[in-house]
C-alpha cells in the first residue's frame, strides 16, 4: 500500500512509487512531498489517497488532503435498483395497456405521449438527487484535521472539523456478509472533551482508515500495505 | 353570461382542462425542485472542489431545461 504521509520533526520522508511493486524514498518538505505526491482516481471513487485537485471550503492554504472517502459505491444498489425499475417499468406496462385498449379509448393523444415523459423526467430527477447526495457526502483527513462534509438532503449540509490533536480515539465496526465481502464499515473517530465525536459510515477499506489515522496522529514513518 | 351558460363553460372545462392546468401546475412545481437542485450543486461544488463537478453541473442544467420543455409540451400537447 503506497504511503500517504510522514512526519520527522518538519522534514518529510516519503516513498515514492512509479511502479506499484517498487518504492523509493524521497525527502523534503512536507509540501514539497506531497505536492509530488498527488494523484488521479476516478471520478466515480470512493476512497482516494492524496488525490489531485480536490479542494474544501475551509481548507487552509498549507493544508493537504490527504484522503477522501465516500460510502462505498455498493451502498448506492438501492436506489439503482429502483431507477432501473422505473426506467424499465413503461417498457413493459405501456405496450401491455396499448393492447388491451382500455387507455386509448379514454385517454387523448396527448397524454398518452406526454405521461411517459414527464414518468422519465420524474425518474431521471430521483436518480440524480440520489447521485449527488452520494458524491457529496464525504469524509476528508488532511494533515491537520479531519472533515465531515454531510448532506442530510438537498437543502441541508453540516460540515464538521477536527483537529488531529483533538482525537482521541479511532475505531471501526464492520459486521455482516455484506459489509464483510466488500469490505467496508464504519469508523468512529472519539474526540477530546465536549468535541462532537465523528462517524465515518460505510466507508471502504476501514482498516486502513483507522491505521492510516493512527499513523498520521503519531507522525510515524512509512506506511505498510 | 346567466347561471347556465357559465354551468356550461365549468363543465366544457371539465374534466381534460382540470386534468391540463394539474399537469401544468405540477411540472411548474418540478421545475422549481430542479432549479433547486441547480443551486444545490453549485453550492455543494464550492463546499467541495472536484474535478467532476462541471459534469455535474451541465447534467443538472440539462435536467432544468428538459423540466421547462416538458412544461412547453405540455402545454402545446395536452
Amino acid at each position: 500500500m503506497p504511503e500517504i504521509f510522514t512526519a520527522k520533526d518538519h522534514h518529510v520522508t516519503v516513498a515514492s512509487t512509479s511502479d506499484p511493486d517498487k518504492t523509493s524514498v524521497k525527502s523534503g518538505t512536507p509540501a514539497d512531498v506531497t505536492k509530488a505526491k498527488r494523484k488521479k482516481h476516478s471520478m466515480l471513487s470512493a476512497f482516494m489517497v492524496r488525490p489531485d485537485g480536490i479542494r474544501f471550503e475551509t481548507q487552509e492554504d498549507k493544508e493537504d488532503v490527504l484522503l477522501l472517502m465516500r460510502q462505498h459505491i455498493i451502498t448506492n444498489l438501492g436506489w439503482v435498483t429502483i431507477t432501473i425499475l422505473l426506467v424499465i417499468a413503461p417498457v413493459i406496462i405501456l405496450p401491455l395497456i396499448i393492447q388491451t385498449q382500455v387507455l386509448p379509448g379514454i385517454l387523448p393523444l396527448g397524454y398518452i405521449v406526454l405521461l411517459p415523459i414527464l414518468w422519465y423526467l420524474g425518474t431521471a430527477g430521483f436518480a440524480l438527487t440520489n447521485f449527488l447526495q452520494w458524491y457529496y457526502n464525504v469524509y476528508i483527513v488532511t494533515n491537520e484535521r479531519i472533515v465531515d462534509i454531510d448532506w442530510y438532503s438537498l437543502l441541508f449540509k453540516q460540515l464538521s472539523s477536527a483537529q488531529l490533536n483533538k482525537i482521541q480515539d479511532v475505531t471501526y465496526k464492520q459486521g455482516g456478509i455484506w459489509d464483510s465481502f466488500f469490505d467496508f464499515g464504519n469508523v468512529f473517530i472519539q474526540t477530546a472533551g465536549s468535541e462532537e465525536n465523528f462517524e465515518f459510515e460505510a466507508v471502504p477499506h476501514p482498516e486502513r482508515v483507522v491505521r492510516q489515522i493512527d499513523e498520521i496522529i503519531e507522525g510515524k514513518g512509512e506506511v505498510g500495505p | 353570461m346567466n347561471i347556465t351558460d357559465l354551468t356550461q363553460a365549468v363543465l366544457a372545462f371539465f374534466p381534460w382542462g382540470f386534468a391540463k392546468l394539474a399537469i401544468l401546475v405540477l411540472i411548474g412545481i418540478y421545475i422549481v425542485f430542479a432549479a433547486i437542485m441547480v443551486r444545490q450543486e453549485q453550492l455543494m461544488a464550492k463546499v467541495i472542489e472536484i474535478p467532476f463537478s462541471p459534469i455535474l453541473r451541465l447534467v443538472a442544467l440539462v435536467h432544468l431545461l428538459a423540466s421547462v420543455i416538458v412544461w412547453l409540451l405540455a402545454l402545446v400537447l395536452i
